[in-house]
């Protein structure tokens, strides 16, 4: 039944998933294994590291007096129009249901 | 202050970050102009805090009304840790009912994903399970045995193009028009050293990594995958998985009949 064929291929897989990995690695990665953060050389994790289009610090407003320059706790009317990429994305007809399922 | 006295001090404190400063009035002898300072410090911490996170809606949304955003919602939920790390995981679901969004309905999803590139960032470190572990795995053990997902692998299944969508927006943005698609697509974040990777998965991939993630066997993980496509590539779903580094360890399942 369904079973024993996913058995038999996922057999199959696991040896070819081994072989392959073991050549892909041979060729890439000396240690044979994908890299962990030790082996990225010269980096060093840290909380502050930025990401793209982000800040240098990740909570460098709140944490420094930055803050006390604007009023950030004032309510907005919502009159605010968005001004980003959203102006240019161009959205299907009918589309369903956007939520996501995730783990 | 006995501790009755304490919980109505930070609670009037509270109210007072809130807003409602005269709260505080019964502990101070004179009013505390620089009471707001401190209230404000806090308002754009959290802001900052969401901005650093949610770089991705910023960036459609523009910098004026994702701020004027992340303050309703730090109003209505004001950060309960004091690592601001993780602030914002209710944010994605908050902007879906936020009526100002409504013309903009892949925003939730894409702050669910900028949240997911988050969590897969600050995940834990781990090392990587290599194919010679799994080659050596015998017939019989593969109901019995799982496959432990690496901490920073997280996955996302929309039923639209969002993930592209949030794709694009992670290289230089090249000016022309973004077309949102509504074919299915599911992402997979993972970060095997320090660099978070993104890509798009095919249905059996995620299937068979949601399986996995949900604890069970690889068997019952690998029908999953061949379920949402009978034409799938096993071998294809786990060399793509061992050289991405997504599985750190084997082990045995205590009810193999899950």
């Amino acid at each position: 039944m369904k079973t024993a064929s996913t058995l038999s291929a996922l057999v199959g897989a696991l040896a070819v998933a081994g072989a392959l990995a073991g050549a892909a690695s041979a060729q890439n990665m000396p240690a044979k294994k994908p890299p962990t953060a030790a082996q990225e050389a010269g980096m060093e994790k840290c909380y502050g590291v930025a990401k793209a289009h982000q800040n240098d610090c990740k909570a460098g407003a709140g944490t420094s007096c930055a803050g006390t320059s604007t009023v950030d706790y004032q309510a907005n009317a919502w009159s605010l129009v968005k001004a980003g990429t959203c102006t240019t994305i161009k959205t299907p007809n009918g589309m369903g249901s956007l939520t996501a399922k995730s783990m | 202050m006995s501790t009755r006295e304490e919980r109505t001090f930070f609670d009037a404190f509270d109210a007072a970050v809130a807003g409602d400063v005269a709260a505080l009035s019964p502990w101070l002898k004179q009013p505390a102009p620089g009471f707001s300072v401190y209230r404000n410090t806090i308002a754009s911490g959290s802001v900052g805090a969401l901005a650093a996170t949610f770089t991705t809606v910023q960036l459609m949304t523009g910098e004026e009304w994702f701020r004027a955003a992340a303050r309703e919602f730090s109003r209505a939920h004001p950060p309960v840790d004091p690592a601001l790390l993780r602030y914002g995981e209710t944010f994605p679901d908050w902007l879906a009912n936020f009526p100002p969004a409504a013309d903009t309905p892949y925003l939730a999803g894409i702050a669910h994903l900028d949240w997911l590139w988050w969590q897969s960032w600050s995940a834990a470190d781990a090392t990587a399970l290599d194919g010679v572990a799994l080659a050596r795995l015998t017939a019989e053990s593969l109901g019995s045995v799982k496959l432990d997902l690496h901490p920073a692998v997280r996955t996302a299944s929309f039923e639209t193009g969002i993930p592209s969508l949030w794709l694009a927006h992670q290289a230089p943005l090249s000016g022309e028009p973004h077309l949102l698609s509504d074919a299915p697509e599911r992402i997979l974040f993972t970060r095997p050293g320090l660099h978070v990777q993104s890509h798009l998965v095919d249905a059996a991939t995620f299937a068979f990594l949601d399986a996995l993630q949900r604890g069970s066997s690889i068997l019952v993980a690998a029908e999953g995958a061949l379920v949402a496509d009978p034409t799938c590539s096993l071998p294809d779903i786990l060399a793509g998985g061992i050289a991405l580094g997504l599985f750190s360890s084997i082990t045995p399942i205590p009810d193999p009949s899950r």
